[in-house]
């Protein structure tokens, strides 16, 4: 009886034993392989939003870059605690600092993560996906690639006007990675300027003016968001009049683009002042333990950590005029310094960070548009007065004359101005600053234009890893 | 009691049984031991050349039917006797006792083997070793007790991970803790995150938190490729094979209780600022560099002295075990609790075993081993967490309270207010653990076994979070669920003979397969009404909710055949094949191997005139093992679903890996010489072993220009050699009438190069591979060495910090391109010193572990040597240059490199020496003696025993660091040696009771 019990136990290991083989090739429960990634349109426009996702990252678009912008500016005061923080502000960046490492690597992730969709969109068959899906799938991930590449140059080269564009700027990546590491070296800002130009030209041609939701065109790429972010690389690259005909096609969108009547856009969301908005959510958001955009900008008391404070010149420059609406964005705190401190309250959600992250708005396609206007006329025109009055009166300030402006190098200087008071905390002050030849902090030669460390460093671990960087960094590092 | 009276009845029952045949007559007698006359119970007493036979009774009386021939005496520890029956039916016989050693049965992989025909590297830990020894992770047991061996407890955190690395890592990042198998069930080690939620470290739970300490019989450390190659692509960082405690034949129920007591401090705090030095200092520094000055209010609060306080930990255990010639059993209950030495750290095991073997017949034989465990504990954040009470405590400003004037609680900004958190928030670890296995033998024939197990290890585990709106405004809870359950079966055959006397085989056949799945849940939410509400569903808005799961499984094959001649030339050849779920559709399977021989000279004719020599055998061994450890996917392309990816309230894709169908596990030859001998009559044991691992194909997370869009992919390529000596001694230095002392000494030497990685050249043209930002593997040095700029100190002149360049001049303003190899975090050697003291009831055992030759980098000086920034200070800061000639440890404050984060970037002058002398473990025992205990009665044993841990370190002079046994990296190979804040060892004293009935 036992012995037949165990002849039995014998015989059913056997069959164990023999399914052994299927037993150890398992699947992956919450990933697909690269054919499934793209085997229809909708997994094809999953891949892509993955793009837009990579966008909300910290490093990209949920707020590192902009604070380190807006710190190394005169904009704001960095109190927090991070030494790599503390480094960038003071002008003593070393090639190894974290947190530069990952605004590198995130934003090759996006380029890269572009570059597959764009690779692999006309590959992918189904008679639900048309060419002129396939069209604008790939258009916006040019979009986002272009965005990823100038948001680089800007950080990691000094500006065009260092050297009319013939300094060392960023690998432009272009090619899908499929598995071979290639190692690029650094394109001129010139190239790079050029790459995204065509980028978003291409992008323009195959962009829808709007989608179906209101979320979705102020947070997917659109012929308006391409046109607006031209205005600025043409702007930066002191392209005026470029500039000026991107920022003017805009403009006449105005159903769809139009400087908001109130400063209440930055809760109510995706209102005609958004152009280009990432969209964040409760459950889905670029926040970290490192922080965010509310993160930051917020004290402890509300559940941020209060590393960001207004600076002393932005506080000055706004008392010169009295009552100006956008110096109501503020609350008083504690800082992370334990100081008290004056915070921005364009994202006021540190505990859930629904707050969106702004990329590119109305006010600032306005104040694209008057500035090179005015460069190119060579003169102040009563359209230009009007367009900046629509800003001066939200603001709740006297409105402007052509009486009120000498010259149009004084009207530009105006303009400039507003333009910080308008977009501060956005990440915008840097360049402003940088692309005019200025210096970014008063006072201090580590901070004037062109000096070493007004840029970053290409990540030490870049150089490392890639024989085409050595002996490329930036100087001083 | 039942079993005593069978005892007393035996003789009568023998005694009538006897009339049956008039010419048997009954042997009485008493087996004593040749050491102090006891009476040894237990001693199986066989009719030689049949199965008949009898065991003694409590008192070592035996009774035994036969008519003639020989009685053969025998018992585990002393040499079995042959005793010819004459005509006296009374035969008392005295038991000399073995050379422990060699008697000793050591448990291998799928069975066990004799320590003299053994020819596997092993080292075992006994109970016997650990006893008394308060544990909270069995791991414990192994540092500084077997050599080769090097356990890093990593934190003070109660129950975390020790880092365990068994002859050098043999893995770069493949990971590097050895396997670990319960009584034949390879544990889950938590690769899949059932223990890793870190709260600010890398340093996980401990996968053998569940295990009672108390239950555990033996450790074995498989170290050389003959004894892991049968673990196959599981073997390369070794295995250590725990068995547990079982019942005992023959011997009277015995009722075991023991206490303990005691309490805990911190061994060492770092230095920081008193509020008024703080003050006066961030001022001074102010206005040196003609900043605005701080008017800091008159209070100030010492944060550090508010978050340590003395733990304190109760232990109570209660083993039962017993049996008779058909059933035997142990069942062990445990239940601790410990409270550790900072605010909001608490543990508390309730565990419980079952172990029981039962004969159906001669030939069949049943066996359950069972482990109940529950585990609650209060956690905490650790290192680089400003939840973390001793890493806040110390960056906290001292002029910021942690009340307001009415005595509530305060944020206190990003530095976390971490006493409202500690008596506020939830972070709560509950984890169920249910391991064993059941299985049958089957003795087909004589020679021929078959044996089945079932084997389990279910991990439930839940993670509770709840942080209260003081902390972070509206409060945010989280409730996490994990499920890691893993089943295996495992079938053997195994054939033993020995044929004339002269050859003898033992050969081994099985099969196993082996899953496991993982599956966990989290949700978390924020925005809660009040405090009061506890849990995710008062939360206003839901943040997370998510379920994932994954799976592994494993096919294997294996088989081993031992060849002995006349006992004296010894052979042994392992192989095992193992088809795995996790490596490429190309290279699912592979096969390892391993032969070994071995010579006992010391059973050589012309050795016998060597009188000084009890015992010399000289053993080789050669063979491959493997390394599976690479996550269980890592072949494939894949696209990411899930929060990561999605966009705009749809669902979206990202890529997460680059392909690499290729991928395999890594492959470890290793080749080991051991010399096993016994000295001056047991007086001196000593083995020795020389080993050389190479470990080819690493699973490299080969970096990639991030250019591509990935960080690394994970490829099998490099190669990392461990070449080093085991050294083991034991000694019996004097043992004269009731006073003895032995010492028991080990030191294991290793030599680690990495040879080849992936290419990738550093300004000298060697390829490396970052680990992190101070520490890299480099072709030509170790896997871990330290590549740091050169910290030169502060210019006595002019008062600036000074590096060195990489041309050697010194520089104010040093550059990554001025870094160069600054030493390793692998200490040359590692080991332990034992002295145990015996005199008439008491016991005296002092043991010491050390470590030298090692580096640790601690980068909590990044921020509390930092002259800038409103954190708090080390104290070492006030020694700040103020005038020419001043030797000082800061620069002066006016200094460029006095500007925040300059002076404490990283450099040499936050790596620090990681050598230590350590006084780990102090005991002294009182047993009470058997006459005493005569006189009382139901008490068979009776001890007391006091016990000091961690009371005494030695470290280099100027070690800053908070312990020189840091591993914020837990069980990362690619980082060791590093510490944010790490808490240090406990120091605690211990008080405890043992009574047995």
């Amino acid at each position: 009886m036992k012995t037949r019990i165990f002849k039995l136990y014998i015989a059913s290991l056997i069959l164990v034993i023999v399914s052994c083989d299927d037993r150890i090739t398992l699947t992956p429960q919450q990933s697909l392989d690269v054919s499934g990634a793209f085997i229809n349109k909708s997994a094809t426009e999953s891949t892509l939003l993955g793009v837009y996702s990579t966008c909300q990252i910290l490093e990209m678009n949920g707020g590192m870059p902009q604070i380190i912008s807006d710190f190394m500016a005169d904009n704001s005061s960095f109190v927090g605690s991070f030494p790599t923080f503390q480094e960038i502000r003071d002008f003593n960046t070393l090639s190894s600092n974290a947190n530069v490492q990952g605004i590198w690597q995130t934003h090759y992730q996006v380029v890269s993560r572009a570059n597959d969709v764009i690779a692999n969109v006309p590959k992918v068959a189904g008679s639900d996906f048309t060419a002129a899906l396939k069209a604008q799938f790939i258009a916006e991930a040019k979009f986002l690639r272009a965005l990823a590449h100038f948001q680089l140059v800007n950080l990691f080269a000094q500006p065009y006007s260092f050297s009319a564009g013939t300094n060392p700027g960023i690998p432009l990546i272009t090619e899908p990675f499929t598995g071979t590491i290639k190692f690029p070296s650094r394109n001129t800002v010139s190239e790079v300027y050029t790459q995204v130009i065509k980028d978003l030209n291409e992008a323009v041609a195959d962009l829808p003016a709007a989608y179906a939701s209101a979320l979705l065109t102020k947070g997917r790429a659109t012929k308006g968001s391409a046109q607006a972010l031209l205005s600025r690389i043409y702007l930066y690259k002191g392209d005026f009049a470029n500039a000026a005909i991107n920022a003017k096609l805009v403009l006449d969108a105005t159903s769809t683009y139009a400087p908001a009547a109130n400063y209440a856009f930055w809760t109510s969301k995706n209102t005609t002042e958004d152009v280009f908005t990432i969209q964040n959510s409760a459950v889905d958001n670029g926040r970290t333990g490192t922080g965010g955009w509310a993160s930051w900008h917020r004290p402890a008391a509300n559940g941020g950590r209060g590393d960001v404070k207004y600076s002393p010149d932005l506080i000055a420059a706004y008392l010169t005029e009295a009552g100006d609406g956008r110096y109501g964005l503020k609350s008083s705190g504690t800082g992370a310094d334990n100081n008290p401190a004056t915070f921005s309250t364009k994202w006021s959600d540190a505990v859930n960070n629904i707050d969106n992250s702004p990329v590119i708005r109305t006010t600032e396609i306005v104040l694209n548009y008057v500035e090179s206007k005015a460069e190119v006329d060579n003169a102040v025109s009563q359209d230009l007065i009007d367009r900046m009055n629509v800003l001066r009166t939200r603001a709740g300030l006297p409105t402007w004359t052509l009486a009120s402006f000498a010259s149009k190098a004084a009207f530009v200087d105006a303009v400039l101005i507003e333009r910080w008071k308008e977009l501060a905390f956005e990440g915008h002050r840097r360049m402003d600053l940088l692309r005019r030849g200025r210096n970014l902090r008063s006072g201090n030669p580590k901070a004037a234009f062109g000096a070493d460390k007004t840029i970053l460093p290409i990540p030490q671990r870049e150089i490392d890893n890639n024989p085409s960087l050595a002996g490329k960094q930036n100087s001083g590092f | 009691m039942k079993k005593n009276l069978l005892f007393k009845l035996l003789p009568i029952l023998l005694l009538i049984s006897s009339m049956a045949w008039a010419q048997e007559r009954t042997i009485t007698g008493k087996v004593t031991s040749s050491e102090d006359g006891s009476g040894l119970p237990g001693v199986n007493v066989i009719i030689k050349g049949t199965t008949n036979g009898t065991v003694t009774d409590v008192n070592g009386n035996y009774a035994v039917v036969a008519s003639s021939g020989t009685l053969v005496y025998s018992f585990i520890g002393f040499k079995d006797q042959e005793i010819q029956i004459a005509s006296s039916d009374l035969i008392n016989v005295s038991l000399l006792t073995d050379v422990t050693q060699l008697s000793e049965v050591v448990v291998v992989g799928y069975g066990e083997q004799s320590s003299r025909n053994r020819l596997q590297s092993v080292s075992t830990v006994n109970s016997e070793s650990f006893k008394n020894i308060p544990l909270v992770g069995p791991q414990q047991m192994l540092q500084g007790q077997a050599a080769g061996v090097q356990v890093v407890n990593a934190t003070g955190i109660l129950g975390s991970a020790a880092s365990v690395r068994i002859r050098g890592a043999a893995s770069i990042s493949g990971g590097g803790s050895p396997l670990y198998v319960i009584d034949g069930v390879p544990l889950n080690d938590g690769a899949n995150g059932a223990f890793s939620n870190l709260q600010g470290a890398s340093s996980s739970l401990n996968p053998l938190l569940d295990l009672n300490p108390n239950d555990v019989e033996s450790m074995t450390v498989l170290k050389d490729a003959s004894a892991v190659a049968i673990y196959g692509s599981r073997g390369a960082n070794g295995v250590v094979l725990i068995k547990t405690k079982r019942g005992a034949n023959g011997s009277k129920t015995k009722v075991n209780f023991d206490y303990s007591t005691g309490q805990s401090d911190p061994t060492k705090l770092l230095s920081y600022m008193s509020g008024s030095q703080y003050k006066q200092f961030i001022n001074d520094y102010a206005t040196a560099r003609g900043t605005a000055t701080t008017a800091f209010p008159p209070d100030e609060f010492d944060w550090v002295k508010s978050v340590v306080r003395t733990g304190k930990s109760n232990n109570y255990n209660l083993t039962v075990t017993g049996g008779n010639d058909k059933t035997t059993f142990f069942v062990g209950g445990g239940y601790q609790t410990e409270t550790g030495y900072t605010i909001g750290n608490d543990l508390n095991r309730l565990s419980g075993r079952f172990n029981i073997e039962h004969k159906l017949s001669e030939k069949i034989k049943f066996n359950v081993n069972y482990a109940l465990s529950n585990t609650t504990s209060n956690r905490i954040g650790t290192e680089n967490n400003t939840f973390a009470p001793l890493t806040s405590a110390y960056l906290q400003s001292p002029a910021v309270l942690p009340y307001d004037a009415a005595g509530n609680y305060v944020n206190t900004g990003f530095i976390a207010n971490v006493l409202a958190i500690a008596n506020l928030n939830d972070n709560k670890f509950i984890q169920m653990r249910q391991t064993g296995n059941v299985g049958a033998s089957w003795n087909i024939l004589e020679n021929l076994k078959f044996r089945s197990e079932f084997g389990i290890d279910l991990v439930q585990s839940e993670q509770k979070s709840r942080v209260v709106n003081i902390v972070t405004p509206g409060g945010t809870g989280s409730r996490v669920l994990i499920q890691d359950y893993k089943w295996l079966t495992t079938n053997t055959l195994n054939y033993d003979k020995t044929f004339s006397t002269d050859h003898a085989i033992n050969i081994l056949l099985g099969q196993s397969f082996e899953t496991s799945e993982y599956n966990d849940i989290t949700v978390a939410g924020s925005g809660f009404v009040s405090d009061v509400l506890r849990n995710v569903n008062s939360a206003s808005t839901k943040t997370t909710t998510d379920a994932s799961g994954t799976a592994w499984a494993l096919a294997s094959y294996f088989g081993r055949a031992n060849y002995r001649f006349r006992d004296k030339y010894l052979f042994e050849a392992t192989v095992r094949r193992d088809g795995s779920s996790r490596f490429g559709a190309g290279s699912k399977y592979g096969t390892f191997w391993a032969v070994s021989g071995g010579w006992v000279l010391s059973d050589e004719s012309f050795f016998k005139s060597v009188q000084f020599v009890d015992f010399l055998k000289l053993t080789a061994s050669y063979g491959t093992s493997g390394n599976d450890r690479i996550g269980n996917f890592s072949s494939q392309q894949l696209y990411a679903a899930g929060i990561g990816s999605d966009y705009a309230g749809s669902a979206g894709l990202t890529p997460s890996q680059v392909p690499n169908p290729g991928l395999s596990w890594e492959e470890t030859k290793q080749m080991d010489i051991g010399l096993s001998t016994v000295l001056l009559k047991n007086k001196i044991s000593l083995d020795i072993n020389y080993y050389e691992k190479n470990t080819t194909g690493l699973l490299l997370n080969n970096p990639l220009p991030l250019t591509t869009g990935f960080a690394s992919a994970t490829v099998n390529l490099g190669e990392v050699s461990n070449k080093g000596w085991d050294v083991q001694i034991k000694t019996t230095n004097i043992q004269r009438g009731d006073f003895k002392w032995t010492t028991n000494f080990n030191i294991g030497f290793l030599k680690n190069r990495v040879i080849k990685l992936a290419p990738n050249k550093d300004p000298e043209g060697r390829d490396f591979l970052t680990g992190s930002a101070v520490q890299r593997a480099i072709v030509g040095e170790t896997a871990n060495t330290f590549y740091l700029i050169r910290y030169n100190g502060v210019n006595v002149n002019t008062g600036d910090a000074e590096w060195i360049a990489r041309d050697g001049s010194l520089t104010k303003t040093p550059i990554a391109n001025d870094r160069v190899v600054a030493g390793s975090a692998i200490p040359d050697f590692t080991g332990g010193l034992t002295n145990t003291f015996f005199y008439k009831g008491f016991d005296l055992n002092v043991f010491f572990n050390f470590s030298y030759g090692n580096k640790v980098f601690i980068s909590g000086l990044n921020f509390t040597e930092n002259l800038g920034g409103t954190f708090n200070k080390s104290q070492d800061l006030l020694n700040y240059w103020k005038k020419p000639g001043d030797i000082a440890f800061a620069p002066a404050l006016t200094s460029t490199t006095a500007a925040a984060g300059i002076f404490s970037q990283n450099s040499t002058n936050q790596l620090l020496d990681g050598s230590y002398l350590r006084l780990k473990n102090i005991s002294l025992g009182y047993t009470a003696p058997k006459s005493l205990l005569k006189k009382i009665k139901y008490i068979d044993s009776f001890r007391v025993y006091v016990m000091a841990t961690n009371i005494w370190t030695l470290t280099s002079s100027g070690f800053r660091g908070p312990d020189p046994e840091v591993s914020a990296n837990g069980q990362s190979n690619q980082v060791l040696g590093e510490s944010f804040f790490a808490l240090p060892q406990a120091k605690a004293i211990q008080l405890g009771v043992n009574i047995g009935f």
